[in-house]
């Protein structure tokens, strides 16, 4: 009960912090989205784990131009029900959210520089550098 | 005296201007990648969640059907290019569904 009160004074707090920081609602908005859409498929029994998505403190290797401060720089992904989760999971779920180039830019341009795939009990996570995936070259060439 | 505080304020003042186009590059740079992406996080959300749930099973579908192998001559080279679109489309759960369709099609002039 007590760990429900912290975790929903922490989100908002983090949504006022990224409203703040950014000037804009776009990044409470993905996380809003992304919690919705992963609880939905979730109830419909068609996604055996739950996940959800939280903002969280990224790697600071991981850098790049449009970072924002590394303690919010991650874009989280806890699997809720983590019993029997390997790290071999852990890293397919990474590949379906690094499909798409575009959206990866996108979550670049939000400050985001870390994608964290975790467990919510389990020590390992998996963490990728975005700028792998996607880069902002070309717009910073044509600007 | 004078001229240290001279030089200090210059200094002080390069770096504020510098700052402060720094400040702006990046949310010139920001605005121009959000405005080439989608606002539709809703179905990016949706796509992910479906293609952790659903892809492997429609791909391993489509593959079989699309498998050049039970083609002939210029079948066979449709079936290839449809069947390399499918590997690349692994993981899109919304590329498979259009692929589907594609694969469906091709399976119709076929008989």
């Amino acid at each position: 009960m007590s760990n429900n009160i912290f975790s929903k004074i922490t989100t908002f707090l983090n949504r006022v912090v990224d409203v703040v920081s950014q000037g804009n609602l776009e990044r409470v908005k993905i996380l809003k989205e992304f919690n919705y859409v992963f609880k939905e498929v979730y109830m419909q029994g068609e996604l055996e784990r739950l996940c959800t998505v939280t903002t969280s403190a990224g790697n600071p290797q991981y850098k790049h131009e449009l970072s924002t401060f590394y303690l919010r720089s991650g874009f989280k992904i806890t699997v809720e029900n983590d019993s029997n989760l390997t790290k071999e999971d852990l890293i397919d779920i990474s590949k379906y959210v690094i499909e798409s180039a575009p959206f990866v830019r996108q979550l670049m341009a939000l400050g985001y520089d870390t994608l964290i795939i975790k467990g919510k009990n389990s020590i390992y996570g998996v963490q990728i550098p975005l700028k792998e995936i996607a880069n902002l070259q070309n717009y910073m060439l044509n600007r | 005296m004078k001229m240290s505080i001279i030089i200090g304020t210059c200094l002080l003042l390069i770096f504020i201007i510098l700052y402060f186009r720094k400040i702006k590059f990046k949310r010139r740079l920001r605005n121009k990648v959000l405005q080439d992406g989608t606002s539709d996080y809703k179905g990016v959300a949706e796509n992910i969640a479906l293609s952790i749930a659903k892809s492997r099973n429609l791909y391993k579908e489509l593959i079989i059907k699309a498998h050049p192998d039970r083609f002939l001559d210029s079948k066979k080279e449709i079936a290839t290019e449809l069947s390399s679109r499918i590997t690349k489309a692994k993981k899109n759960y919304s590329e498979l569904l259009h692929l589907k369709e594609e694969v469906e099609n091709f399976l119709n002039n076929n008989k």
